[in-house]
Order: structure tokens, then C-alpha cells, then sequence
């Protein structure tokens, strides 16, 4: 079942975090075990980093170059996969194609009561970059409990804390860390719904439990309808990927994969109707409603322009460690869910869907914009700021343009790290010395899309994909000054606690949780690393880009049917390993 | 040979600021023989610099040509023109790179033994020094747009941090209210500085909007394949507009990095060499005259030098040559009139250099390269040569506080024999022939109707801009020169007695007779300037500008010292002279009206939609609804878990009926 190293790794990245918590659990013996919990906080943070770096390493880009579109659609998107069959019966694909074949009319008496589920997993180019992202938030994250039980006279009243706490934190962050790298990983539909309400549910006990005083409001607002969405989205895969496998194969899969649900939209739709009547009937009833979910779904996922209101107490009312969850990867999950499902299942936007969608995302950039010039402590600023470039990521993402897709990719890459090293450089509450100040610097630097950075080359392909997209070049020209001078925005807003009042304490208000120093190691570490990883990426964007590439290489050319689009040159050598669930369901159609 | 010597020299040159940045950044060390290897290095890359000149214009004995350098490439694919770093090294490259060593050694210098020598924030101040001359030198290189973009940024991010800033200031003081005023307390000069930052955002956002055009319609943003007619030819005809929007977007880059009007603001000009006066922190940044005259001397040209490469695509475009002449004649007006009526000698050293690049501006709006460079020139030697007597005259006993500004007589000597020498040599034939060579400026129309009327008005600008020039020198002079340089706190209102209205009319006369005087030689002058068009007028100019000021500024000084009287009678305050135009107070309005009028609307409209309109909203229509279904929305307002489970349990429900019997 596990063919290479890299299905162990991954395998050990997304369990992690359960060790973590099995650690603490024992570790914890009901008294203030502070520096054992946070010891072993340290070490699953860094084991987890670690192994997701290894991942980096072993992950390879697909050897085979595509040179005409046909063979360009038919890149596979997930280069490792693993996992083990949960339910149902595991007869292979092609002896259950052929049974189809014999007994056509025999259909509804074969349909299994139960879905074939399997706990599969796997990676591609952009989930590897989110899964790196998610490992290196959690570190500050997991330290923010240990942050805050030293806060003494500065603790808030508000928020009290017992011995239990930081271990019952610990244990919630640990799980939301299991659920997002399990979210960002899964290549079923049922283990993504496990994920994502791990991911819910821990948060959602985490806020009760240790948020601002208006956590109620920020519970109802915001986790609830997140859950809502994530079982709209939910349901709506199961439907699609299930709808698909009963008609072709009689036995319903919940399994997918990006390319498969591309697959489904561009060949298998338009072979269906020829084929088989009847499915695709039942197709054409279906589809709405399936539609409909996902677009309620993502909705609900997406932190933008104008639905944002409701992440807004999320990420006011956290506690330290999830607002960062929330704030720097949480709020990105909008847009990994938009390239991994909601794209491929919608198939080939028209010119003008695309148009509607830029005007809806770069006047959601707008708007964020003009919002956050009136903000005035750093939280509000740094989440508008966050809004802002939602609005502009999906602009890229949905514009059909393969420069700013991936220009949208890094820069929601871009955005978390950053905003993690800005919020954890703000709870510092000084700049201690000058590592972390430069470091500061670099995610300020990067924000703002200063060369030599990530958000710098992020920026120039978004821009120059919208620029050549169906969206109005002069609305991107309009986009332009708004972005350079939205960088003076960030530059003020982050600096705002520092630069007030010179030497003065920050400015903090609505609810949000001022926090001491902590060990200076670990906040310089923390910042050394993600500085580096930006500034790294900035010098050599192509560590992400040649792994973003043929994992998106047809999503990226979504804008227009792919024999309209010029031929894809993919430069980078293809290298498949897999087990035996490597190769997706349609893998073996001609188109 | 020549081409790895070359090479040679141009990467030392570039890279040795770098390495002085790093090592200034890891050190601790404030050892004075540190501070003395610094200096000396900054000393050898000088000759480096001008030994490169010095080899490439000498030595060979015929040109080179220009010299490639290779190409970073950041990442390659067909979705983008070229993603890549690529540089060029020809002479006029090896000019700008002389006289950067040169200045950037005396600036460094000045640094050394200014006011900040006894300070901590010495060598962080050097460090962003070397990183800012670093950034500019790749500047002076570069031969793609995408280069010159990251550039410019990293030129604009990296002033703000020599000013420590951050804080869009103006917006800040005007929208903000109460942040503003808590602000104020203390930071006020801070904020007013910070200010200028925000006109190098235009800058970049010209830059910006000027690669996605050049891509969009050239398909790259390289200067040779930009410059090549055969190119320039099938873009023209491809899409008539494409040339003329790009021409126009370079002159907006060059407005906005030379501080040419509407981007001529007193936070923007003044603060670069002198700070508010009213605040601790500005009298700080008095105190860093590397800041100042390293952004007054080479960011604000360098605002020029993408007009240099790319001459051939927006020389001919009429409607940018006149926006940019008539930008830099607003410019030339307004800052001589700002240096004019200055209190201190630091301002009135800032908008006279203002005032000299509307000059340029004008100058090359004409297309005059020789005038136009050579002014460069002269702004950076007369900067030079400025720091190093301030060098020479500050005494290392005295703290820096109370040290005494440089003399007023040696300020006025050594300029006048800057500006003479550079008159001199202006028109030469390495200046005409060579360096337009370099920067492909060939040949330019003439203009024709109402442009040819304004383009006529400009010598008489030009007689007033330089009168005007001559005489805020005398009045820099007339300042006691035992005030420190920039710490005047004459706050009265200058005036001027009538006797001094002689020297301000003395300018006209020198160039009239300067004119009568000189041009048989510069008739010969043109000869050998044929095969580059450039026109007798412009050359005219240029020496009439020169002249002018060298002659009004020698009698000047010369009267000056002699008449003690003339000296006093200048001290004395008397009715305002120049009220209407004083100061440019006017100017500050005329920037908020356009940016941060709009900007703060904006802004504001959208934190009210945020903060009432869509709660509002939300309210509304949550009311609307409970009209139709009371009991069960009223839910729903309430936000109860309950009810969004059943309603996505029934469209569940709807869906798998919908999917496991479809004949419903």
C-alpha cells in the first residue's frame, strides 16, 4: 500500500499532531506542567516543520512535458498518494467497468446502500505549499498559550486562566492542526468533511472556552456557518464525485482529486450524453442543486468583499493561538477550496463570468482598502488588510490567466506567512532586537511587495495575468496605484503599536489579548525562518512555481476550453509515484 | 581585454557599497579604525569609479561599444515576456557611475565627520547609505524595465527608512483626527517627512504601469529591443496608442522621482535637506545631511535617467515633451520663488536644486542631452564639492550640535568654480557626440502651434530661473555663516532691500552679455555637434544658464564680501516680498485636493458602508423577511444552529431524492 518515502512523510506530517497530543496527555498530570507541555508543543512543531521540509525536498514535478493542450489537460495534479480502503468493496475500477458493461440495465439494482470511502491522501503543488504554510503557523500558534500564561499584571481580567487551560488549549490547537493538514491533504470527500469539522470543532470549543468577551457572537457568526459551508461544500462533492462513480461504475467513490473533477466537466459530461442518456439526465437535474451548494459553501470559506463581516469577530475574539490558525491559514482555505473543487467542477468560466468575478474581487480589494485606511489598532488593520487580498487573489484565480493564478497561489502564500510573522512580531510588544526587527521588516516588506520578496513577484504575475485577462485593463490600471499605495497602508498599520507613541506600550482595545515577551529564541527562530522563506521565494520564486505548475497547469487555463489556449510547455521532468491508487478513476480515458 | 577590465570595474564599483552595507550591518564595532577602513573604502571606489571613466574614455582608443552583462533570470515560462534581470554598461553608464562614486564618497565623508560622529545611528545610517547607492547603481545598470521597476522601489522603500518612516503622514493628519493628534505630540516633523514617501509611491506606480505596458504592447521590456524603430514601427501600427500612453507614463515616472510639479510639495522638497524645524525629530534629520543629499542628489535625477534610455519611444510623442517641459517650467517658477524668499540655508539649497532640475526638465523637453546632462553633472559636483568643504570646515572638537555651519564665502566660491568648469566643458565633443550615442537621443521635431509658443517663453523662464537662482545664492550667503547649517530659527519673513534688486537684475544682464560675447564660439561650438542634431538654441541655453548663474554668483560673492552693509541690510526683516508665493503654502492644498482629498472620501465612505450601511442593511432585510415568516426566520435572526441544520438537512434530503430517483 505504501510505495515511497514520501507517503510515509506525509503520512507522519498529518499524524502528527496527534502525537503531539498524546504527548501532552501524558505529559499533563492536572498540575502546571507548563515547561513540559510547552517543551513537547516546541518539539511536535518542529517535527512537524521538519517532515513537511523533508516533503519539500522529496516532492517532484512531474517528468513527462506535455507538448500539445490535449496532453497538457491530462497532467496529473497529485504526485503522491496514499491511503487505505475504509468501506466497501475493493474490487478494482476496470473489473467494475466491465460488469457495467455486461449488465447495463441493471443499473439501480447494483447501487451500494454505502459509498466506497476510503481514508486516502495525497499531495499536490498547492496543497504541498499550504500544508508547509499550515506547519509553519502552528509553531506560533502552539506557543501562544505558554505566551500568555507569563502575561502577570498585563494578563487580561477578562480572559481567566486556570492550570487546565494551557493543556486543554494545547490539545484544541494540536487537533485544529490535525484537521487542517488532514483538510489540506485529503483526497476523499468524507475524510475532508472529518477534517474540516475537527477543524470547526476544536476551534469552536477553543473560543468558548478561552475567547474575548464577545466569543458567543463569534461562535454563531462566524464557526457555525463555517460548518455550514464546509457541509455544503461537503455534501456537494459527495454528490458530484458519487453521481459520477454511480454512473459509470455502479459503485459509488467518494475519493477525488482535482484533475478528476476537471476530468468529469470537460470530457466526461460531453461523452455521457452521447453514451448514456439517462445519466446525463440525471445529471442535469443534479447539477444545480450541486452547484448551488458549492457556490454557498465557498461563500461561507471565502473572507471577502462583502460577506467578510462574519470572519471579523472570529479573529477578534481568538484567543492568541487560533486567531493565528484562523487569521493566517484559516482565512486562505477559501481559495485553496476554490482552486482544488470549486474550479474543476465548474469548469471553463465564460469571458463574462470572469469579468464579474474580477469586478467582485478587485472592488472587494478596493473596499478592504478604503476600510482599513480607517482602522486604528493593528488587528482590525492587519484583518481588513487580509480581506483586501482575498479580494484580490480571487480576481487572479478566477481570471483564466496562468500568470496571475499563479501569482494568486504565492500570494496567498505570501499573506499567511507574513501575516503570522506580523501578528507574532506584535505580540512581542517590542522590538526586542534587531533579528526580529528586521524580520519584521522582510513580512512588512513582503506585504507590501518589495523586491526580493515573495509578495513582490506574487504582485507582478497577479497583475500582469489580470492585465492580460478578459477583466478591463483599466480597471487594472486603476488596481495598480491601490496596490502600491495599499503597501503604505500595511507599512502604516503594522507599525502603528511601535510608532505611536515612541517607547509607549501598544495600542490595544476591542477585546484583543495583550501578550508579554516570550524567549527571545523562539521568537527569533520563528522569524529567521519565515523571513527566509519569503525572502528565498522572492530570490528564487521558482522552488514554488516549478511545483505549482503542473499541478495547475490545467486549472490555470480554466478561463477558456484548453484547445483555445496556446500549447503548454512544461519544462520540469515528470516523476509518478504512487501506490496502486496513483492513477485517478479517469485516468485511462482518451479525451 | 577592455570589455573584462571594464567589467571588472563596473562590478567592484556596484558591489563594494553592498559589501560595506553587510558588513555595516553585522558589525558593532564603532572603533574609529573601523570608521577609517570605511572611508577608505568609500575613497577607493571613488578612483575605481573614475578610473573606469578614465579607462573607457582614454585608454581605449576607440570606443568598445557597449558591454553586455549577464542576465538573472528569475523564471522562465510563456505566460510572461521575460521575467529576468539584464544590464547594460555603456559610456553614458560609465559617466553616471563616476560621478555617483564621486559624490557618494564625499557624502559618505561628510557623514564621517558631521554630526552624527559621536552617534550610535552612525552606522545604521551608513549601512542604508550603501544599500541606497547599491540600489541606484543596479538602476544606472539596468537594460530591462522589470530591473528598473525593483529598483525603484527599493530606491523609494529604502529613503523611507533613512527618514525612519513609515507613516503616510499627510493621510494621517488629515483623516485620521485623533491618531493624528496623538501623533502630533512630539512626532509632527516625523510625520511631515514621512510625507515625502508618498510621492515616490507614484513614482512606483508609474514604473509599474509602465512595465504592464510595455509588455502588453512590446511584448517585453527590454531598452534595446523598446529603442529599436523596427519594433516601434509594428507596435505603432498595430495599436496607434501604444507609444504615446507609454511616453506619457515615463514622464509621469520622471515627474514623480525628480519631485517635478504637482509633485513639488514643501514636505516632499524641503524635508529632504531639512526636516520640520518645529519638531526634536526633524531638527534629528537636519542632522543626517547623507539623508539629504543623497536623496536630493541621486534619487531625485535619477528620475531622469529612465528618460535617457528610453529616448527614442517618448521623444517624439509631442504631447509628452510638452507636459514635461511645461512641468518643469511650473517646477523652475515656483521652487526659485520658494529658494527666493527660504530663511535657512539648507532650504534654500533644496528648491534651488528643485529649481535647476525644472531647468533640466525644460532642457530636455527641447531635447537638449548636452544641456540636460551636463546640469546633472553640475548638480552632483556642486553637491560634492559642497559636502566636502562643509567636511573640511566642521571641527571635530565642537559636538555636533553646536558645530558651526561650513563658510558662506567658500559655499559661494567653490560653486561658482563648479559652474564655471562645467560651462566650460559642456559642449564638448565626448559630452555631445558620445553620450547621445548612449542614450539614443538623435534627433528631435520641432513643435509646432501653441507648443512652439510655449516652448519660445522658455528662455525667458530660464533668464528668470537662473536670476532668481543667483540671487537666493547671495541670500544663502547673506545668512550668517557662524549659523549652523539648517538650525536657523529665522523664522521672520525675508525681505529684500533695493540695493539688492541689483543683483537680481544682474542676471538678465550677464546673460545678455554673456550671449553677445560668446557666440561666434559657439557657432564654432556647433560644427562638430552636426551629426547629432542638437539644436544651436539648446546649446545657447545651456551656456546662457551657466554663465548666467557663474557670472551673477562671482560678482555676487565679490560684492558680498567687500560691502558689510550689503550683509546687514540683508539680515534685516522687513515687509514680506514674495507673500502670495512664500514658502509654497499654496502647494500643500493644491496636494491634498488631489490625493488626499479623494482618497480619504473614499476611504471614509467605505468605513461607513463597514461600520453602518451594511449592518443597516442586514437589519433591514432580516426585518423584511420576518414580515414573510415570523416565527421561523425570527429564528434565523437569532442565528440558531438548529435551523440551518434543518435547512441543509431538507436540501440534502432534495438532492439524494433528486440523485436516487430522478424521475421526480
Amino acid at each position: 500500500m505504501w510505495a515511497s518515502l514520501n507517503q510515509y512523510l506525509l503520512l507522519l506530517v498529518i499524524t502528527s499532531p496527534l502525537v503531539g497530543i498524546l504527548a501532552i496527555a501524558v505529559i499533563s498530570r492536572g498540575g502546571p506542567k507548563a515547561a513540559a507541555e510547552r517543551e513537547a508543543v516546541v518539539l511536535h512543531a518542529l517535527l512537524t516543520l521538519g517532515l513537511a521540509g523533508l516533503l519539500v525536498i522529496q516532492y517532484r514535478a512531474p517528468a513527462a512535458v506535455p507538448q500539445t493542450n490535449a496532453a497538457a489537460r491530462d497532467i496529473p495534479t497529485v504526485q503522491m498518494r496514499g491511503g487505505f480502503r475504509w468501506i466497501g468493496d475493493s474490487v478494482r475500477l476496470e473489473e467494475r467497468r466491465a460488469a457495467k458493461q455486461t449488465s447495463e440495465d441493471d443499473r439501480l439494482f447494483h447501487l451500494p446502500l454505502l459509498p466506497i470511502v476510503r481514508m486516502a491522501w495525497g499531495i499536490d503543488g498547492v496543497s504541498l505549499c499550504f500544508i508547509v504554510m499550515t506547519s509553519l503557523v502552528m509553531i506560533p500558534a502552539l506557543l501562544s498559550p505558554a505566551h500568555r500564561r507569563g502575561g502577570g499584571a498585563n494578563a487580561p481580567a477578562a480572559f481567566p486562566t486556570h492550570h487546565k487551560d494551557d493543556t486543554v488549549t494545547a490539545i484544541c490547537l494540536l487537533g485544529c492542526s490535525f484537521g487542517l493538514l488532514g483538510l489540506l491533504a485529503a483526497q476523499d470527500v468524507v475524510w475532508l468533511m472529518a477534517c474540516a469539522g475537527m477543524l470547526i470543532g476544536f476551534s469552536a470549543f477553543l473560543l468558548g472556552t478561552c475567547g474575548g468577551v464577545d466569543r458567543r457572537e463569534a461562535i454563531t457568526r462566524s464557526v457555525a456557518r463555517l460548518g455550514m459551508g464546509t457541509l455544503a461544500i461537503g455534501l456537494a462533492l459527495i454528490g458530484f464525485v458519487y453521481a459520477f462513480s454511480w454512473m459509470q461504475v455502479w459503485g459509488g467513490e467518494t475519493e477525488f482529486l482535482p484533475d478528476f473533477l476537471w476530468q468529469r466537466v470537460q470530457h466526461d459530461l460531453v461523452v455521457l450524453r452521447e453514451i448514456d442518456p439517462v445519466a446525463d439526465q440525471v445529471w442535469r437535474q443534479t447539477a444545480p442543486a450541486i452547484g448551488l451548494m458549492c457556490l454557498a459553501g465557498a461563500w461561507a470559506w471565502l473572507p471577502m468583499f462583502p460577506l467578510h463581516r462574519r470572519w471579523i469577530p472570529l479573529w477578534r475574539q481568538s484567543p492568541p493561538g487560533l486567531r493565528f490558525v484562523w487569521l493566517c491559514v484559516g482565512s486562505q482555505l477559501g481559495l485553496f477550496g476554490l482552486v482544488q473543487f470549486a474550479l474543476p467542477v465548474f469548469g471553463p468560466l465564460e469571458d463574462a463570468t470572469i469579468w464579474w468575478s474580477g469586478l467582485l474581487g478587485l472592488s472587494g480589494f478596493l473596499y478592504a482598502q478604503g476600510v482599513m485606511a480607517k482602522q486604528r489598532t493593528f488587528l482590525s488593520a492587519v484583518s481588513y488588510g487580509v480581506v483586501a487580498q482575498q479580494g484580490l487573489c480571487f480576481a487572479a484565480l478566477t481570471c483564466g490567466e496562468r500568470a496571475a493564478f499563479w501569482g494568486g497561489l504565492l500570494q496567498v502564500v505570501n499573506v499567511g506567512l507574513s501575516v503570522s510573522l506580523l501578528v507574532w512580531q506584535c505580540m512581542q510588544g517590542e522590538r526586542t532586537n534587531e533579528a526580529p526587527s528586521w524580520c519584521h521588516r522582510a513580512a512588512i516588506g513582503s506585504m507590501s511587495g518589495i523586491p526580493g520578496t515573495l509578495g513582490f513577484i506574487g504582485q507582478l504575475l497577479m497583475l500582469w495575468g489580470l492585465f492580460r485577462s478578459p477583466i478591463a485593463g483599466e480597471m487594472v490600471l486603476l488596481t495598480v496605484p491601490a496596490i502600491v499605495f495599499g503597501g503604505r497602508l500595511w507599512q502604516w498599520a503594522v507599525q502603528l503599536p511601535f510608532d505611536v507613541e515612541l517607547g509607549e506600550s501598544p495600542q490595544i482595545s476591542n477585546g484583543e489579548i495583550p501578550t508579554p515577551s516570550i524567549s527571545t529564541w523562539t521568537a527569533r527562530g520563528y522569524a529567521v525562518v519565515v523571513a527566509g522563506v519569503l525572502m528565498i521565494c522572492g530570490v528564487h520564486p521558482g522552488l514554488m512555481l516549478n511545483r505549482l505548475r503542473p499541478s495547475t497547469e490545467h486549472l490555470a487555463l480554466a478561463g477558456k476550453p484548453v484547445a483555445e489556449k496556446e500549447v503548454v510547455k512544461v519544462a520540469a521532468p515528470r516523476v509518478r509515484d504512487g501506490g496502486p491508487m496513483t492513477e485517478p478513476a479517469g485516468r485511462d480515458r482518451e479525451p | 581585454m577592455e570589455r573584462i577590465v571594464i567589467l571588472s570595474l563596473a562590478g567592484i564599483v556596484a558591489a563594494l557599497p553592498a559589501i560595506m552595507a553587510a558588513g555595516c550591518a553585522v558589525s558593532t564595532s564603532h572603533a574609529s579604525r573601523t570608521l577609517r577602513v570605511v572611508d577608505l573604502l568609500w575613497g577607493l571606489r571613488a578612483l575605481l569609479g573614475l578610473g573606469l571613466l578614465g579607462f573607457w574614455f582614454v585608454s581605449t582608443t576607440s570606443p568598445p561599444g557597449d558591454v553586455g552583462v549577464p542576465v538573472f533570470t528569475l523564471w522562465e515560462d510563456e505566460a510572461l515576456p521575460d521575467l529576468v534581470f539584464s544590464f547594460r554598461l555603456d559610456r553614458l553608464t560609465a559617466v553616471f557611475l563616476a560621478w555617483e562614486t564621486f559624490l557618494s564618497a564625499c557624502a559618505m565623508r561628510r557623514f564621517r565627520a558631521g554630526a552624527l560622529r559621536l552617534d550610535d545611528r552612525q552606522r545604521t545610517a551608513w549601512m542604508y547609505g550603501g544599500m541606497l547607492v547599491t540600489v541606484v547603481d543596479l538602476f544606472v545598470l539596468s537594460a530591462n524595465l522589470l530591473l528598473t521597476l525593483a529598483c525603484g522601489i527599493l530606491i523609494s522603500r529604502i529613503c523611507e527608512l533613512m527618514c525612519r518612516g513609515s507613516v503616510d503622514a499627510e493621510f494621517l493628519l488629515h483623516h485620521q483626527g485623533a491618531i493624528g493628534g496623538q501623533a502630533a505630540g512630539g512626532t509632527r516633523g516625523q510625520i511631515r517627512a514621512h510625507g515625502s514617501g508618498t510621492v515616490l509611491r507614484w513614482g512606483e506606480a508609474a514604473l509599474w504601469v509602465t512595465l504592464l505596458l510595455a509588455w502588453q504592447f512590446f511584448g517585453t521590456g527590454d531598452y534595446a529591443a523598446l529603442c529599436d524603430p523596427l519594433v516601434q514601427q509594428r507596435v505603432a501600427s498595430d495599436n496607434p496608442a501604444a507609444i504615446p500612453v507609454l511616453a506619457l507614463c515615463l514622464v509621469w515616472v520622471t515627474l514623480a522621482f525628480a519631485r517635478q510639479f504637482p509633485f513639488l510639495l514643501p514636505t516632499s522638497v524641503a524635508t529632504h535637506g531639512e526636516g520640520d524645524r518645529e519638531s526634536p525629530l526633524a531638527r534629528e534629520l537636519m542632522d543626517l545631511p547623507v539623508d539629504g543629499l543623497l536623496r536630493g542628489f541621486l534619487v531625485w535625477p535619477i528620475g531622469f535617467w529612465i528618460l535617457f534610455r528610453l529616448g527614442p519611444v517618448w521623444q517624439h510623442v509631442g504631447v509628452a515633451r510638452q507636459l514635461l517641459g511645461l512641468a518643469g517650467a511650473v517646477t523652475a517658477v515656483l521652487a526659485v520663488a520658494m529658494a527666493a524668499v527660504g530663511t535657512n540655508r539648507r532650504e534654500i539649497l533644496s528648491y534651488g536644486s528643485a529649481a535647476h532640475l525644472g531647468l533640466i526638465a525644460m532642457l530636455f523637453s527641447m531635447g537638449s542631452l548636452t544641456a540636460m546632462f551636463a546640469g546633472l553633472m553640475l548638480i552632483g559636483f556642486d553637491a560634492a564639492v559642497r559636502l566636502l568643504i562643509e567636511t573640511m570646515t566642521t571641527s571635530r572638537a565642537v559636538p555636533p550640535r553646536d558645530a558651526p555651519g561650513p563658510s558662506s564665502r567658500s559655499l559661494i566660491f567653490f560653486s561658482a568654480i563648479v559652474i564655471l568648469l562645467w560651462g566650460a566643458c559642456g559642449g564638448r565633443g565626448f559630452l555631445g557626440t558620445e553620450l547621445a550615442h548612449s542614450a539614443t537621443l538623435d534627433s528631435v521635431s520641432s513643435p509646432a502651434g501653441l507648443p512652439a509658443a510655449i516652448f519660445k517663453a522658455f528662455p525667458w523662464i530660464v533668464i528668470f530661473v537662473l536670476s532668481g537662482e543667483s540671487w537666493s545664492l547671495l541670500r544663502c550667503g547673506a545668512i550668517s555663516s557662524r549659523q549652523r547649517s539648517g538650525m536657523s530659527e529665522d523664522r521672520n519673513p525675508l525681505t529684500l532691500p533695493a540695493s539688492s534688486w541689483i543683483v537680481w537684475l544682474a542676471g538678465p544682464a550677464c546673460v545678455g552679455i554673456f550671449c553677445l560675447w560668446r557666440m561666434d564660439l559657439m557657432q564654432s561650438l556647433l560644427l562638430p555637434l552636426q551629426p547629432v542634431h542638437v539644436y544651436p538654441f539648446d546649446l545657447s541655453m545651456f551656456a546662457i544658464m551657466f554663465s548666467s548663474v557663474s557670472l551673477a554668483a562671482i560678482a555676487v560673492g565679490l560684492l558680498y564680501g567687500l560691502n558689510p552693509e550689503w550683509r546687514n541690510a540683508l539680515r534685516k526683516p522687513v515687509e514680506p516680498l514674495l507673500s502670495p508665493l512664500q514658502r509654497g503654502a499654496y502647494l500643500p492644498d493644491v496636494w491634498k485636493l488631489m490625493v488626499w482629498q479623494p482618497a480619504g472620501y473614499f476611504a471614509e465612505l467605505c468605513r461607513f458602508c463597514e461600520e453602518t450601511a451594511w449592518p443597516a442593511a442586514g437589519r433591514f432585510f432580516r426585518r423584511l423577511i420576518s414580515l414573510w415568516g415570523e416565527s421561523f426566520l425570527g429564528e434565523l435572526e437569532h442565528g440558531n444552529i438548529r435551523v440551518y441544520g434543518v435547512v441543509v438537512l431538507l436540501t440534502t434530503a432534495l438532492m439524494l431524492g433528486l440523485l436516487l430517483y430522478p424521475e421526480l
